[in-house]
């Protein structure tokens, strides 16, 4: 069934679902443990998936079974389509490195809650685990269902996490951040209806089944408007979950009210899964589509790159600052996804682990500082480079990977996104390059305020450094940070097949678009 | 009808065995009643009530095995039958002198006398404690609660109007005493009170559509008058379908008159206005019963009917749809406004039967999927509010006091993690969030609707009919979530003592066996929904 034998990619999934339930099992005081324990151990599983992964565009490690089948009465007059939902999850070069980057960001989480997270432990480290089953699922699932399932499941975890450990404003800051995905989500939900209907229409089997590889056979075949409209609804669903400009008012919402940790997973993974989505699902279902659409997403995109790191620039709430700067890099995400060329495409996938590291350490910076003095307001802060050097230290060098310094591993994702932009439309780069300029004015000011300037609020000067503990959370993702800089061919070379593959689809696709 | 032999009669006693078995409890229950009057021994009448329940699902299995006796032939299942003697009938559809189908179109009755048992059992568990906190523990209450399982069970499998209506009126006047079972309680007064006359005007209604449909076919077997109507229609010679070129108003008088009793008894709009009060007034286990029981069935008897006039689908699709469409609306708007749980799950059951209503809306083009979706929907509806209300009952039981006013739910989910998790669970499915069983129903469902819509193309209309059901799936998120949020996400009311918060009581055996199983039963159907939809194949 796959290279090893063995059904990784559900124990992968399924490992942290069995920590949730052995966590609220078990009495709270072992709760931080073991769950760290698990997301631990569920990494270094991860590991394997990264250790065996060969370099083709085939999907790897495929577990496929039937899931659901149901009401097909052969014996009718009329043959009967049954449904056929499959159990189906697979790793390809887009997916490979969301896995690693989700169980790791996922520990680091957990591990980090230990300090901050002082009530209903129990139920926060559940959920925490349930989490990370759902955004695994999210990136190994290839029938659509399944995925859908897993999508959603995302919601329930992250509802609860912000709106019970959060901050003053939090109830509202979850209903916005549900409501907004939800809606999304109908759409969505409404077009894998609808591609399930045509699969009886148009497929081999006349099952209504929901399966990647089955969906692609089908959707060129479809009309020029149902094609249209199919799209839309899965771009409005991923283009909310980004948050493409100008579905993004939820996100600083919920990363204000969000705790820590929470913030980490929101900003490192929860919103790659709409990119992810894009590339797993939108772009290759209907490439012709998505060729036509290019200029409008990506103007969005261009859009949210620039209004996004303006916005950031005037926020006193470091944490909002950081949201709003992930709004501005997630643009950049979606305008090398919407470049439809290898290099960005490349770049896209390389600036979605990016984020992921580097914003997910900045909100532990952020998330540090709070514990410390209890405000995150800017104003309150400066000239802390000399109470807290290793801070500044660590502050400084994720910062710069933020900004896009060469030799860090921001410059390597965004330098390949404007190369495939300039390669689709050269005044998309020249706009998206003003971001570049616009994230290191903001980033610089953050550092600023809070680094340099005079040491004059009394309040600052009984400051600590960071503990042991927290270097050790950040040291491996600052040496993630330097190692993508130094050789990002690490993690360009597996994704090479499956992005030239799915630059081919999009050309068969742009082919099929001559034809009227 | 040719004289039956013995051996006949007592094979069809067997099949008819559920019904007889459970009136035959019931009555056991009522005399028990005058055993057990000493105040320890209050809660036997209910041990005995779930024995028969639990005997009368053994039944079930038995006539379960007879009707799968042609596509079954593996092992255990011969096995089964041997060892309950089960043998096939010559001509299993028509039992009781052809006013019996204990099968039903695509098993839809079989599975629902299942659903019905459960509603039951689930009901018994929840209740003694329930009653007692109340101080109502009379013996009687199961008695009654027994006679209107078999209402239940001979409405769904009742072929004949006649027997429909003795079902309908052997379900309704137990259930017009149990509304009214707190009896000093002015509220649960009102509710019987209210529960009773529209009931009767509902009766009136179905009895005088029963009238005009024997009218104009002569026959009151719903068999037959399928085959009359479909005759008419082919025979090209219309005798009662048609007079005079037009359409024979006294069959479809008689079939609006049929849908407006049905529609009374399942609250669909506009004839749902006693709905809400009656759902708050009534006893909490009483509602869950007719939330649960009651709306399934008649369901089950409205899919009976239309299947009957089958033929006059072009009539009353649009009808159907209309009200499909009114229902959910008036359902989901009115639940928005409601801050009392007993009233919201009115007001969802209402937006629930407009969900089904819309699938109903594809019968005649895709029967062989919208039935079995619908049935699966059904009992999935079912078993999510059981298990909303028997949490509420174990939520009581473990704080002692009462739990329906939104602010009553506050804190809930530090004191109670585990009852408020599952409160919260069900109210997810009711909301149809994936991946409750809840979502796996609506999925079904819908798309089988889209399906049907999709073959005939004068079914257009329907696709926007499955666009409404699911926007207003979303919007319902909203107010079921309202409780989760006051569960997890608001502080208690300072007034308690921090000694009751730390040491939360544990509901009973009784309340907790209904809380798990029909917990488990909505995560296993969520999750392996395939066993069960082999069974309805």
């Amino acid at each position: 069934m796959n290279q090893l034998g063995f059904p990784l990619l559900s124990i992968l999934i399924f490992l942290p679902l069995l920590g949730a339930v052995v966590t609220s099992l078990l009495p709270w005081k072992y709760a931080s443990r073991l769950s760290l324990v698990f997301a631990v151990v569920n990494f270094v599983l991860s590991l394997l998936v990264v250790g065996y992964f060969q370099r083709t565009a085939e999907f790897q490690f495929v577990e496929r079974v039937s899931w659901i089948t149901a009401f097909d009465n052969p014996d009718t007059p009329i043959p009967d389509p049954g449904f056929l939902i499959e159990y189906f999850l697979g790793v390809d070069g887009i997916s490979l490195w969301m896995i690693p980057l989700t169980t790791l960001l996922s520990a680091i989480a957990i591990w980090f809650s230990s300090d901050s997270i002082r009530e209903r432990e129990k139920e926060y480290y559940a959920f925490m685990l349930l989490l990370e089953t759902g955004m695994l699922g999210v990136f190994m699932a290839l029938d659509l269902f399944l995925f859908f399932v897993f999508w959603e499941a995302v919601l329930i975890p992250m509802y609860f996490l912000i709106g019970v450990w959060g901050g003053k404003n939090r109830i509202y800051a979850t209903i916005k951040f549900v409501l907004y995905t939800m809606a999304g989500s109908a759409f969505m939900l409404a077009a894998i209806m609808a591609l399930g209907i045509f699969s009886v229409n148009l497929g081999q089997s006349g099952t209504i089944g929901y399966a990647l590889d089955r969906l692609q056979d089908i959707t060129p075949q479809l009309p020029p408007q149902t094609q249209l409209l199919l799209f839309l609804a899965f771009a409005v669903a991923y283009a909310i979950k980004v948050p493409l400009f100008p579905f993004h008012t939820w996100l600083p919402d919920a990363h204000v009210q969000a705790p820590t940790a929470g913030s980490v997973i929101l900003a490192g993974i929860l919103l790659k899964m709409g990119t992810y989505g894009y590339l797993r699902f939108a772009v290759p279902l209907f490439p012709a589509v998505a060729l036509e659409l290019a200029p409008i997403f990506a103007t969005l995109a261009i859009i949210g790159i620039l209004y996004g790191a303006w916005v950031a620039y005037a926020q006193r709430d470091m944490k909002s600052l950081v949201a709003y700067s992930s709004v501005s890099h997630l643009g950049f995400v979606v305008l090398g996804i919407f470049s439809l060329n290898n290099q960005g495409l490349s770049g896209a996938i390389l600036q979605m682990v990016n984020h992921g590291l580097s914003t997910g350490a900045l909100f532990l910076l952020v998330g540090m500082i709070y514990e410390r003095r209890h405000t995150r307001d800017l104003e309150e802060f400066g000239g802390l480079w000399t109470r807290m050097p290793v801070f500044a230290a660590f502050f400084l060098i994720t910062m710069l990977a933020s900004v896009g310094l060469p030799g860090l591993n921001g410059f390597i994702g965004e330098f390949l996104t404007l190369i495939g932009a300039f390669a689709a439309n050269p005044w998309w780069a020249a706009f998206a390059t003003f971001g570049v300029v616009l994230a290191a004015v903001y980033m610089l000011h953050l550092f600023g305020k809070i680094m340099f300037g005079p040491l004059d609020n009394p309040e600052n000067r009984t400051l600590s450094d960071l503990t042991r503990k927290e270097i050790m959370i950040l040291v491996p993702l600052v040496a993630l940070m330097v190692l993508i800089g130094v050789a990002p061919n690490l993690l360009l070379d597996p994704m090479q097949p499956s992005v030239e593959a799915l630059v081919e689809v999009i050309q068969t696709g742009a082919a099929a678009r001559l034809i009227p | 009808m040719p004289p039956m032999s013995l051996q006949e009669l007592g094979t069809m006693a067997r099949l008819m065995s559920m019904p007889i078995f459970l009136a035959f409890v019931g009555l056991v229950v009522l005399l028990s009643d005058l055993i057990f009057n000493r105040d320890d021994e209050r809660r036997w009448p209910a041990y005995l009530t779930i024995a028969g329940l639990i005997g009368s699902l053994f039944l079930w299995v038995q006539s379960w095995l007879v009707y799968n006796l042609p596509e079954t032939d593996n092992a255990f299942f011969a096995k089964a039958r041997e060892l309950l003697r089960v043998e096939a009938l010559p001509q299993p559809e028509l039992l009781f002198g052809g006013m019996y189908d204990p099968v039903g179109f695509f098993k839809l009755t079989l599975l629902c006398n299942l659903i019905i048992v459960i509603v039951a059992l689930v009901v018994t568990l929840i209740a003694p404690g329930y009653l007692e906190r109340r101080d109502l523990q009379r013996g009687e209450f199961y008695a009654l609660l027994l006679f209107a399982t078999v209402g239940l069970i001979l409405m769904v499998g009742s072929t004949h109007l006649i027997l429909t209506f003795l079902a309908l009126e052997l379900l309704s006047i137990p259930l017009y005493i149990l509304a009214g079972f707190a009896r000093p309680d002015l509220r649960s007064e009102e509710s019987a009170l209210k529960y009773f006359l529209l009931g009767s005007f509902a009766s009136a209604f179905l009895l005088y559509g029963i009238a005009l449909v024997y009218g104009a076919t002569g026959t009151m077997n719903l068999y037959e008058i399928r085959a009359i109507l479909a005759g008419d229609i082919q025979s090209g010679a219309p005798q009662i379908l048609l007079v005079n070129g037009q359409n024979n108003l006294m069959v479809l008088g008689g079939l609006t008159m049929l849908l407006v009793g049905v529609g009374f008894k399942i609250s669909l709009v506009p004839f749902h206005q006693w709905t809400p009060d009656v759902y708050e007034g009534a006893p909490t286990v009483v509602t869950a019963f007719m939330v649960a029981g009651t709306k399934v069935a008649g369901f089950v008897m409205l899919v009976n009917i239309l299947v009957a006039f089958i033929v006059l689908y072009e009539w009353w699709w649009p009808l159907i749809a209309i009200i499909a469409v009114l229902t959910m609306l008036v359902g989901n708007i009115g639940a928005i406004r409601q801050r009392n749980i007993k009233r919201m799950l009115a007001y969802s059951s209402i937006a629930h039967a407009g969900y089904m209503l819309v699938g109903l809306v594809g019968l005649p083009v895709f029967p062989n999927i919208i039935l079995p979706t619908l049935s699966l929907y059904l009992g999935v509806y079912a078993l999510m509010n059981l298990g909303a209300f028997a949490v509420l009952m174990a939520l009581e039981e473990a704080t002692d006091r009462e739990i329906v006013e939104l602010e009553d739910f506050a804190g809930l989910g530090r004191a109670h993690p585990v009852l408020a998790l599952l409160l919260g669970f069900f109210l997810l499915s009711l909301a149809g969030f994936p991946p409750t069983a809840g979502y796996f129903a609506k999925f079904f469902l819908f798309t089988g609707t889209i399906l049907s819509a999709q073959r005939d193309p004068s079914l257009a209309l329907q696709q926007w009919l499955v666009v409404a059901a699911v926007v207003l799936s979303v919007i319902s998120l909203f107010y079921y979530a309202r409780y989760i949020i006051a569960m997890f996400m608001t502080a208690a009311p300072a007034v308690e003592d921090d000694e009751e918060e730390f040491e939360p009581e544990r509901p009973s055996w009784m309340v907790g066996t209904a809380v798990a199983v029909t917990a488990m039963l909505v995560l296993l159907i969520g999750l392996f929904p395939n066993p069960l939809l082999a069974l309805f194949q």
